[in-house]
């Protein structure tokens, strides 16, 4: 199948998936037991504010007219009044989203470049000590949550010995006038470093065992026993051969780990203070603030799929005979 | 003319540590190649011809050892050279064209890159000089230009086959092993490639080492051959002597079983299996299924005798091989 | 016939199984900790909600490990330790529920999407494919605060998105297996299809499912820990997540080191045992892993 086809039918299938997920958001949001208006309404507002909301969402039509009345509603940019900000969902979420997408992309390129090397030095050495070694590493970090290995490190590095910040993104009082300034400032790095080395440390154990047992598999085929017999050096054939060959499942399995990834950031966002959509959505989903806890939802998956669909652009790129056939 | 020996192989013995014990894969093989000549080695699945001959460029199973013997090339001996020369040997001197060319090229990788690759290991050569040299190589066994920026994926097995077969001579190496390289191929395309590697054997003069499992293909393409059985070898010597005079009953018993050699007959099978390599057999180890075991062979393990000049048969009794022969086209022999 | 040689086998590998010396180790600690999750009551000082009192009738609040209070208490007086331990229960009913419902609905939709091909597979596969897209965590919390928070809830929504593993797993497993000539002749001479799955095919996907139990059993005592860390818990569950919440959300992370480090130590040594255990068990039987 030609490059073109296979970058459609993986975009299509992606519009798909954000249809599901769109449709499954619905159906969560207004099953509110009991007063429909609940879902966009707090308890506090006025009988008029409510009767303005449900006539702006249209809750007393049916199902299906509200149902379309959503999707066009939010490709329009329409998520809601949030109520504890009382402001438009849409413009909360699209600042969260920019600091989520800021840590999650440090964070997929260290985990999952790590544990590719640590997966491959331990197919490499298999039996041997440093294999024994960065196993037990690699389980022994995924085995405990993130929300832990996060609040002992705040507790060590930044309570104790004030190595770094307490959380947060950066230290109350600062100034940016552009992106650049806004992102790429040692205050700024100083607070990304514990919340992207905790979470490295957790996810990097997926990727790790899985190019394990890629490398395994591949290192028994014949194309790696005609390199060596080329008189080529040993790190060259696990490195140039073994391993760019041991990537290609690994890269498959990166829609599972996104999944995982973006679920698993909740939780470190919330314990170190980040303020994206995780911590977003929690305290949203705790106050009952419902248009912006959906917004938060809407937005969490647009990017879960977005970076599925990068995955597959990676995967087509690495393996040629994806592309020719 | 005597030609000069390209590599002597001498008392090789090979173990694999396995769950379930150690298997003795191979045990005091010895045998010679001379400089441009074809040897064939041949042998049924599992005897260790190919671990014997992989063993030359240091090629084995993580599992494995090589628990004795020495490999001499060129005055030196492969298997207690550093890892340095060894590499420097590899391809350069000792090439490999390997079983199963459907597997033997990265996927990854084209063409070009991994033919490019074996060159630039051992010489600094460049991208065109590297085409240049590449293009001398396809004419010399048939193939177009235009794969080159084909990855494997896109080329059928014999051509896989050939570019392997290139790629092995890209360097003009002394000796090429040549392991069963047709095995994979449907019949037609084993014949082309049978006729392709004899062709450029004789033109290149370049030495080979031809392992197969079957004794006809060796006959079309070798002088001398060694028979193979359990991880030893059983027979040596020139190809039309074995063939016409085998010592040894296995010899024996894999002509009749093969057709369209020797006179036109019913196809004779020796009954059995090899043995379990797991434990070293006491005794000669064809004694279960030969036909003509005396009570010396369950006890006592033949050592390669010289019969005839060159050859040489692992047997006691290669002085009655003439009485054997005459017993081993008979069918209820091997009953 | 095939099912008691296969369950011989696996008895036989529990025996293999001691002499790795790590999965040893970590069979034994689950071990400890389904002691210790039934002896509770017995075990633990206090009950789990009680607060405790010094001579002078002051509540003990965040008192650091003494001989009374092993592991120190919290802000509201209570022994962490008892919390602790009783925190066990709810990290196993978890750990076995969610690995029982996994197995069980992984196996089943894996070999009928494997068996069946065609139409079905299609549209199962499709379907794990989408539910690949939702974060855990995120529809977790979604659907607790909208209907409720409560432990069971908890365990069919983490079963929920776990059968997915499994399932994709096992369904190349049977299409491997569904080609096999025992499976095909046992097709021409009229056996039914069920029978088929249950006496072929099934027995040759129990180790993957298995294997997925384990993980999954991992997996979900650390989603289960997540989800009541960030305050969604079962309200009357007092689980080794909600002791964390309570530290973090009393803002004691930077103080009271006995009280957060604990809870979230005994994840890890559980949930750590269960995938070292794992890891020895599936050497035993997955030839491709065998070291020599």
């Amino acid at each position: 199948m030609s490059k073109q086809r296979y970058f459609f039918r993986r975009a299509v299938h992606s519009l798909i998936t954000l249809w599901v997920l769109m449709t499954i958001l619905f159906c969560l949001f207004r099953l509110l037991p009991g007063d429909p208006v609940a879902a966009v309404s707090s308890p506090e507002m006025s009988a008029e504010v409510k009767r303005d909301l449900i006539e702006r969402f249209e809750l007393d039509k049916p199902l299906y007219v509200q149902y379309v009345g959503f999707f066009r509603g939010t490709l329009r940019g329409d998520l809601g009044i949030s109520f504890a900000y009382q402001r438009p969902v849409f413009g909360i979420v699209l600042a969260r989203a920019s600091n989520t997408l800021i840590l999650i992309i440090v964070v997929f390129i260290v985990s999952y470049s790590l544990g590719f090397l640590i997966g491959v030095i331990s197919a490499w050495k298999r039996g041997s000590r440093i294999d024994n070694v960065l196993l037990l590493f690699a389980l022994g970090f995924r085995s405990a949550p993130v929300l832990w290995t996060g609040m002992m490190a705040l507790y060590l590095l930044s309570y104790l010995w004030h190595v770094f910040p307490v959380g947060g993104i950066r230290s109350p009082g600062s100034v940016s006038t552009n992106f650049f300034e806004h992102f790429f400032n040692l205050d700024f790095l100083h607070h990304l470093f514990l919340p992207v080395v905790v979470s490295s440390l957790y996810f990097m154990g997926f990727p790790a065992l899985l190019t394990r047992s890629a490398m395994l598999e591949v290192m028994d085929e014949d194309f790696i026993e005609l390199a060596r017999a080329k008189g080529l050096k040993e790190v060259a054939v696990m490195f140039k051969h073994a391993a760019r060959n041991a990537i290609l499942p690994a890269v498959t399995a990166a829609a599972v780990f996104i999944g995982w990834a973006f679920g698993g950031i909740l939780t470190v966002e919330y314990v170190f203070s980040w303020p994206g959509l995780g911590t977003e959505m929690v305290y949203a989903v705790g106050y009952r603030d419902y248009p912006l806890a959906q917004g938060c939802f809407i937005f969490i998956g647009l990017l879960i799929i977005a970076a599925n669909l990068v995955a597959d652009f990676i995967y087509g790129y690495l393996d040629p005979r994806i592309v020719y056939q | 003319m005597v030609k000069p020996t390209l590599l002597d192989v001498k008392n090789l013995a090979i173990e694999y540590t396995m769950r379930g014990g150690v298997i003795h894969a191979i045990d005091g093989v010895s045998f010679e190649v001379k400089a441009g000549e074809c040897f064939g080695l041949v042998g049924e699945s599992g005897c260790g011809k190919s671990t014997a001959a992989k063993a030359i460029l240091g090629l084995w199973a993580s599992n494995a050892a090589v628990t004795a013997g020495e490999i001499i090339f060129n005055g030196r001996d492969l298997l207690r050279i550093g890892r340095g020369d060894l590499s420097r040997v590899r391809w350069k001197e000792i090439a490999l064209i390997p079983q199963n060319a459907m597997n033997a090229l990265d996927p990854v990788y084209t063409i070009f890159d991994q033919i490019y690759e074996a060159m630039r290991i051992h010489k600094n050569v460049r991208k065109p000089e590297a085409r240049e040299r590449i293009a001398e190589l396809f004419g010399l066994v048939g193939l177009k230009e235009d794969i080159l920026t084909h990855f494997p994926h896109q080329l059928s097995g014999g051509m896989k086959q050939r570019v392997c077969i290139a790629m092995a001579l890209a360097l003009e190496p002394q000796l090429v092993i040549a392991d069963e390289p047709t095995t994979a191929l449907d019949v037609l395309i084993q014949d082309q490639i049978l006729q392709l590697v004899k062709g450029l054997q004789i033109r290149l003069q370049v030495a080979v080492l031809y392992i197969s499992h079957d004794i006809s293909i060796i006959s079309h393409m070798c002088t001398r051959i060694a028979v193979m059985y359990a991880g030893r070898i059983v027979e040596l010597g020139d190809l039309r002597g074995v063939l016409k005079t085998p010592y040894h009953p296995y010899t024996m018993g894999l002509l009749n079983a093969t057709p369209n050699i020797g006179q036109v007959r019913e196809l004779i099978s020796i009954p059995g299996v090899p043995p379990d390599l797991r434990v070293v057999p006491k005794g000669c180890r064809f004694a279960p299924r030969c036909p003509f075991v005396k009570d010396r062979c369950r006890l006592e393990d033949p050592d390669l005798y010289a019969v005839d000049g060159d050859r040489r048969a692992r047997c006691f009794f290669t002085s009655e091989a003439l009485t054997f022969r005459e017993l081993a086209q008979q069918e209820q022999t091997w009953k | 016939m095939e099912m008691r040689a296969r369950a011989r086998s696996m008895l036989a590998g529990v025996t293999k199984l001691s002499k790795n010396r790590l999965g040893l180790a970590g069979s034994i600690v689950i071990g400890c900790f389904v002691g210790v999750a039934i002896l509770a009551p017995y075990l633990a000082p206090y009950g789990a909600m009680h607060k405790s009192f010094n001579e002078r009738g002051e509540l003990e609040s965040l008192q650091k490990p003494s001989a009374r209070h092993w592991f120190g208490t919290t802000m509201q007086g209570r022994d962490v330790f008892s919390q602790v331990i009783y925190g066990t229960r709810v990290a196993l009913l978890v750990g076995v529920l969610d690995a029982l419902l996994t197995g069980f609905l992984g196996t089943l939709v894996g070999i009928a999407a494997g068996y069946s091909r065609g139409r079905v597979d299609d549209f199962l596969m499709r379907f794990v494919d989408i539910l690949y897209s939702i974060p855990f965590e995120p529809f977790a919390i979604a659907v607790l605060c909208i209907l409720g928070p409560s432990l069971w809830r908890l365990i069919a929504i983490i079963a929920l998105l776990l059968w997915r593993d499994p399932a994709r797993v096992i369904r190349a497993q049977t299409l491997t297996l569904s080609q096999r000539p025992y499976v095909k002749s046992a097709r021409a001479s009229g056996a039914s299809d069920l029978r088929i799955m249950w006496v072929h095919i099934a027995p040759n996907v129990l180790p993957l499912t298995f294997a997925y139990m384990a993980l999954g059993a991992g997996w979900a005592i650390i989603a289960e820990a997540s989800i009541s860390f960030l305050g969604f818990g079962d309200p009357g569950v007092m689980s080794w997540g909600t002791i964390l919440n309570h530290v973090f959300v009393n803002g004691q992370i930077g103080n009271a080191w006995w009280w957060s480090f604990p809870p979230g130590a005994m994840i890890v040594l559980l949930v750590l045992s269960i995938f070292v255990t794992f890891r020895a068990y599936e050497e035993e039987f997955n030839p491709r892993l065998r070291r020599w």
